[in-house]
């Protein structure tokens, strides 16, 4: 365990002293990231000059999901999104798997952590920054059940769509081109910011299941709330649970059919 | 002509080699835009005031969908192309980089609304959410649609320049698209922005990107209004066009590919 966080922490290193390399893309990623947040607020604002509510959801209430959201999404881009991608697109058809497959550590680690997205880290820093001046400007009531149930999901959220993402990205030993499917859930994972709920049933089902980008911000902020009881927190480490055998399966199946294609 | 005319058939080919890679960015991005009906179906089912017609909305976003590629894509290999001096390749040749990769993301652009257009419009027109457009509105459609994809093309090349000076800038283009993808009414109709904000729009390009052409293909603009608007894009369309000359005459000029 310590040698993979070893590991881990002299991954990001070597990430974090590239992008010091180039430091004003800082700057212009910092004002992307801006106009960004922005527009989103904006599109809020224009929501809720239409509605009082929003799935039972007030406007407040929307906006905190927004935050917490951004910094799920932020730490999801941050920490392996990217390095699923890049699995995805040049892992197998280059062969680039089989320089991993030779380390002596676990090859769905190094998959999922070897080109951390540093750059993406100002996006949760700005989203946590955002949630903790809407946590003080705005008047919410939170329990210590809430508070625990809210920090309990996250952690079980980040580990579910970890492995969820892993799963599909096993993809890339069938498809050739399959980082498109990363990207849609990507895409989609736009609309996590705002209530699942206010979907079609199927729909609704779908991202929060076998999608998994519905649990993005909704399943923490729902907890954090009180609109979902401290009881709903089973099936989400049930579903955890599954996600993280399923996954370790499918990569494991994929990996003994897959032969080196590099020369 | 005929090179590029060749490159376009090359992409096309490539399109069809990749089927699942070009079948999922259809549905990825239409998806995605069909969600925000959703989220415009949950304020008109919730909203007190009437001015939210839910049919006006799915036709809308139907609608948006379909040209939504026409306005928004990635010219990221390009850059890359700069970066690594893949664009040499271009520079030595008697062809010119703007046209080559013109014709290949024109490929990919058409492909893409072409799919959606044949899934769309037919189940639409069966349920009610488009009306019949007369030949000559159809046409006008069309122009404004070639319109704005070569106007949008010129801007993002313009952007993907830069990379002769910066080494990553599709931070840049990003900030670019999702203003343009914003205030041009892809992801809300611009009707819902305030006023101050409507009566302006009219003398910027953005609206002339997603939400003119909406409205000319629901069949809300006569045929002078659709004139008008494909005048202001025309316009626009030239601005672009000159802005990424400009960078690019700059960039080649003072280019020298050291090779990898």
């Amino acid at each position: 365990m310590r040698h993979y966080l070893h590991v881990f922490i002299q991954i990001w290193k070597r990430s974090a002293a590239h992008i010091l390399e180039y430091r004003l893309n800082i700057f212009i990623q910092g004002a992307f990231i801006l106009v960004y947040l922005v527009g989103m607020l904006m599109m809020l604002e224009i929501i809720f000059s239409n509605t009082q509510s929003l799935g039972g959801w007030s406007k407040s209430e929307v906006i905190l999901l927004y935050g917490i959201c951004g910094i799920m999404w932020g730490l999801i881009e941050l920490v392996y999104f990217s390095s699923l991608m890049h699995f995805m697109m040049r892992g197998v058809s280059t062969g680039e798997l089989d320089t991993i497959l030779t380390k002596p550590l676990d090859a769905q680690f190094l998959t999922l952590f070897s080109y951390p997205a540093m750059m993406e880290f100002i996006y949760p820093f700005s989203s946590a920054l955002f949630t903790g001046w809407v946590l003080l400007t705005q008047h919410y009531s939170f329990s210590l059940e809430s508070v625990f149930t809210f920090f309990a999901s996250i952690i079980l959220t980040q580990i579910l769509l970890l492995f969820l993402f892993s799963a599909y990205s096993s993809l890339a030993f069938f498809v050739t081109k399959s980082q498109q499917v990363l990207r849609t859930l990507e895409t989609l994972g736009d609309h996590s910011q705002y209530p699942t709920i206010i979907y079609p049933q199927l729909l609704k089902l779908s991202l929060l299941s076998f999608l998994g980008v519905g649990l993005v911000g909704y399943i923490p902020t729902a907890f954090l709330l009180q609109k979902l009881p401290t009881l709903g927190l089973v099936p989400l480490f049930l579903g955890t649970c599954a996600t993280v055998f399923t996954s370790r399966f499918i990569w494991k199946f994929s990996l003994r059919r897959y032969s080196s294609a590099s020369s | 002509m005929k090179k590029y005319w060749l490159t376009l058939k090359i992409s096309l080919q490539d399109l069809l080699e990749y089927r699942f890679d070009f079948l999922l960015r259809t549905v990825r991005y239409t998806t995605s835009i069909l969600m925000l009906a959703f989220l415009w179906l949950a304020v008109a089912h919730e909203s007190t005031s009437s001015n939210i017609d839910p049919k006006n909305i799915i036709s809308y976003y139907l609608f948006s969908a379909m040209i939504y590629g026409l306005s928004n894509f990635h010219t990221d290999h390009i850059e890359e192309d700069v970066r690594l001096g893949y664009i040499s390749k271009y520079l030595v040749k008697p062809v010119s980089p703007f046209w080559m990769y013109f014709f290949n993301m024109f490929a990919q652009t058409l492909a893409e609304v072409l799919v959606k257009i044949v899934l769309f419009i037919p189940a639409a027109l069966l349920l009610g959410y488009v009306t019949f457009l007369s030949p000559v509105q159809f046409l006008l459609c069309v122009i404004m649609g070639t319109l704005v994809f070569f106007a949008m093309f010129c801007l993002y090349f313009g952007l993907s320049g830069l990379a002769f000076w910066f080494q990553y800038v599709d931070s840049i283009r990003m900030c670019v698209m999702f203003t343009f993808r914003f205030l041009s009414g892809i992801f809300i109709s611009v009707s819902f922005f305030p006023s101050w904000y409507q009566f302006i729009s009219r003398f910027l390009p953005f609206e002339y990107m997603a939400y003119i052409p909406i409205q000319m293909m629901q069949g809300n603009l006569d045929i002078r209004q659709s004139l008008q608007a494909i005048c202001m894009l025309v316009g626009w369309t030239f601005l672009f066009y000159f802005f990424q000359y400009f960078i690019w005459q700059k960039a080649t000029h003072s280019y020298e590919s050291t090779g990898i």
